[in-house]
């Protein structure tokens, strides 16, 4: 047996079961994220059978459903969550490669020594997952066939495919379980391909001149021929700090405080001595089981300064959803420090006196200066048009 | 040289810099093959050097632009970019 697939269906909702388990079998609802337009985002089976589904506004919900308990993301708690789930199954092997916030895909070669068959390494692995998060294993010779032998188990259980049983397994399978895009599935279906069956009779090059590479891809996945290998995932170096707010607070000023402490006291760690960043990942913890997070990559690799520097023209418009109770930073992507050669001062160039004087003698000609110098507004902009501006020059 | 606005220049008043500038790009096969000048003339793109993406801006007006840095027959190297919202080609540096 070759790659086995974990799934945790409705991640983030079961997630939050982690702290209230006496949620469970309720329906539970998660929204979208506050400053946008609230509608459900994910429900629980008991909330879709019902009646609701994802897309819906609250409003309809509560009509459907008023039982319904409604799950305010947590993107911080998510990512601690997720972590430890991947930091527990590494126990099992190294080799192991997350695919999107719920599912993993793990090598089993090599493996045989230690566990008897394939669905006692899946029951291995289904208990480093915690049972509240109803986790469902999957065992195939490649990763397509794992993953859906994974979304047909049961919770709690494990399905194994074996080699020659992988072609009529995925026979009845419908087309949208591929690994496509809407528009793609849709064009499918309207061709009259409603399973993976459908798909496998066809030949090959029907199937690739309609829909290309990527419909060559899928016809081989229909048919069986899986050669994907798991790729485990990359370690970058990441420094993380963190810091608890001696009290909630709301006011940006005090963020900013926080976190220009966060910065100096992750660069004044030996790791990043001489050392500068590629990413910097913001987190803040919200009263009421709330959060908010950030990722922000740099046009250049930046020093302390600079880090606290976009930091703080990123943070310009936050507007936080409730009082903030911790801060966590992490650095990623350290890399050597880089550096840009200044000028002499004694080569330094004349012209900005001269400059001066001739902007003063237009300014009394025509009442302003019709000059005009260039000035670094978002210098770590990926968007060109961002980065300088003209402002006027009135020395 | 910075055009003359003709209004009455302000301190705290901020023009960008680098505006992108539209322009006619010939394309096969999704790829550019040929800049179309403002008085008609065709130049070849005889050699891609890089193209990268920007994605950005999701959660308002979108950005999405997939940019080339070209060679053309004459040896020049220009930069373009196609907005994948609007599907207009447009020039600049980067």
């Amino acid at each position: 047996m070759a790659i086995a697939c974990i799934i945790i269906p409705h991640f983030s909702l079961r997630m939050t079961l982690l702290d209230r388990p006496d949620l469970d079998g309720l329906p539970l609802v998660l929204t979208s994220p506050p400053n946008s337009r609230t509608c459900v985002v994910d429900c629980s089976p008991e909330a879709a059978r019902r009646g609701v589904r994802p897309g819906m506004i609250l409003r309809e919900v509560t009509a459907l459903c008023p039982e319904a308990i409604f799950i305010e993301p947590n993107p911080v708690r998510e990512a601690i969550a997720f972590e430890r789930i991947m930091t527990s199954l590494e126990t099992f092997s190294p080799n192991i490669e997350p695919d999107g916030t719920d599912r993993w895909y793990i090598d089993l070669h090599g493996l045989q020594r230690h566990d008897a068959s394939p669905i006692a390494a899946a029951e291995r692995l289904l208990k480093l997952v915690p049972s509240i998060m109803r986790p469902r294993a999957g065992i195939a010779p490649g990763k397509f066939t794992a993953s859906i032998a994974a979304r047909k188990a049961t919770p709690g259980s494990s399905l194994l495919i074996e080699e020659d049983g992988v072609r009529s397994f995925l026979q009845n399978i419908p087309v949208a379980w591929l690994p496509l895009d809407f528009n793609a599935i849709t064009r499918m279906e309207r061709l009259g391909l409603s399973t993976l069956g459908d798909l496998a009779n066809l030949p090959v090059a029907a199937v690739q001149a309609r829909f290309g590479a990527q419909g060559r891809h899928v016809w081989n996945l229909a048919s069986g021929i899986d050669d994907q290998i798991v790729k485990p995932r990359e370690r970058q170096e990441t420094i993380t700090e963190s810091l608890t707010m001696p009290a909630p607070s709301t006011s940006r000023d005090m963020l900013l405080i926080g976190l220009r402490q966060l910065v100096q006291r992750a660069f004044n760690r030996p790791e990043l001595q001489h050392r500068h960043v590629r990413q910097a990942r913001l987190q803040v913890v919200i009263e009421d089981h709330r959060s908010w997070e950030r990722e922000m990559t740099f046009r250049e690799p930046a020093g302390c300064e600079r880090v606290i520097e976009i930091l703080i023209h990123r943070l310009q418009s936050l507007e936080l959803q409730g009082p903030a109770e911790r801060l966590i930073l992490s650095l990623i992507g350290l890399v050597s420090e880089t550096s840009r050669q200044e000028l002499l001062p004694g080569l330094r160039s004349r012209r900005p006196p001269n400059i001066a004087s001739a902007a003063r003698q237009l300014k009394r000609r025509y009442g302003n200066s019709p000059l005009y110098h260039v000035v670094e507004v978002e210098p770590w902009s990926r968007i060109p048009e961002r980065r300088h501006a003209l402002i006027s020059y009135d020395p | 040289m910075v055009k003359n606005p003709r209004t009455s220049p302000r301190a705290d008043q901020l023009r960008p810099l680098n505006t992108p500038r539209s322009i006619n790009v010939v394309t096969e096969q999704a790829l550019p093959v040929a800049v179309i000048g403002s008085n008609g003339t065709r130049q070849e793109i005889v050699d891609i050097e890089d193209a990268w993406c920007i994605d950005d801006e999701w959660w308002r007006e979108p950005i999405q632009r997939r940019y080339y840095r070209v060679t053309l027959e004459t040896g020049s190297v220009r930069t373009m970019y196609l907005d994948q919202v609007s599907g207009t080609w447009h020039e600049q540096g980067y």
